[in-house]
């Protein structure tokens, strides 16, 4: 199970990235084939590819939100690959004692999907768009 | 319902001992009741004090489980919305529980609700993959 994890991840995330610089293709998203309106991760792939070709400011304005969260993610992310894979808890991820710090995010993400999809200033930095 | 001020165990109406460390039952209900009531509107300086209050009679941790928090993100942003904003509800309830073991029920549904957007999400990812390099390779055979 180690080894499977342990050697698995990292070649899948290859694998991922890969197939998207080869093919410049990143999947759709079911919520904005239905309806027409952004949804909370609208861009993200776009992004994440423009970050592989090394484009920051593009990966910004694709997606804003993964300035803050991708650190926080790919941290995680590596903290459980480790525990998995070396059976030890190295990176420290303690739990939050402040007060509304949860419906503080909910409201957050709830208020960033809708925002999205207003066509006004500054609201429009926060859409998808292509540089 | 109470419980052990010591141990946390649950203890029935007509219990005046606790079953499991012999520790005398205190008068602990209506305490709860009106931390239960009075926990949505508790002054900022008094936070600290009915957490730990919180902690040591019931065993919950009061504080709000970040991997859980950070997996209801991830789900939210690129797996699934709506599982992903039950998952993110069942972690702040998760923050709010009385007791160790109701908190344990709304994290392992948090939990449970991450697993099926993650893997649900990788698999359509996986399989969109698939036919894009499957369509790539007949068109140019």
């Amino acid at each position: 199970m180690r080894i499977l994890v342990g050697v698995g991840a990292p070649a899948l995330l290859l694998l991922t990235a890969l197939f998207a610089l080869w093919f410049e293709k990143t999947p759709p998203c079911i919520f904005y084939e239905a309806t027409g309106l952004y949804c909370v991760g609208c861009g993200t792939g776009r992004a994440l590819l423009s970050l592989l070709h090394g484009e920051l400011y593009a990966a910004f304005r694709y997606q804003p939100l993964l300035i803050p969260l991708l650190p926080l993610i790919a941290y995680c992310l590596l903290k459980y690959y480790i525990a998995c894979v070396l059976g030890r808890d190295l990176l420290p991820l303690p739990r939050i004692r402040a007060r509304f710090v949860g419906i503080a995010v909910l409201v957050l993400i709830l208020s960033y999907w809708i925002l999205r999809n207003i066509p006004a200033f500054p609201f429009y930095y926060l859409a998808p768009t292509e540089v | 319902m109470a419980f052990c001020s010591n141990c946390g165990t649950k203890l029935e109406e007509n219990e005046k001992f606790c079953p499991n460390c012999g520790t005398q039952r205190e008068q602990v209900a209506n305490a709860q009741n009106a931390e239960a009531s009075a926990e949505p509107q508790v002054v900022v300086n008094n936070g600290n004090q009915n957490e730990n209050y919180n902690a040591a009679v019931m065993g919950a941790s009061g504080k709000l489980d970040t991997p859980s928090l950070v997996w209801s993100i991830i789900n939210l942003i690129v797996c699934c919305q709506p599982l992903g904003i039950a998952s993110l509800i069942l972690t702040i309830l998760a923050k709010e529980a009385p007791t160790a073991a109701d908190e344990e029920k709304k994290l392992k549904a948090a939990k449970i609700c991450n697993l099926i957007g993650t893997i649900g999400a990788a698999v359509i990812y996986f399989c969109y993959i698939i036919f894009y390099v499957f369509i790539f390779a007949m068109a140019s055979a």
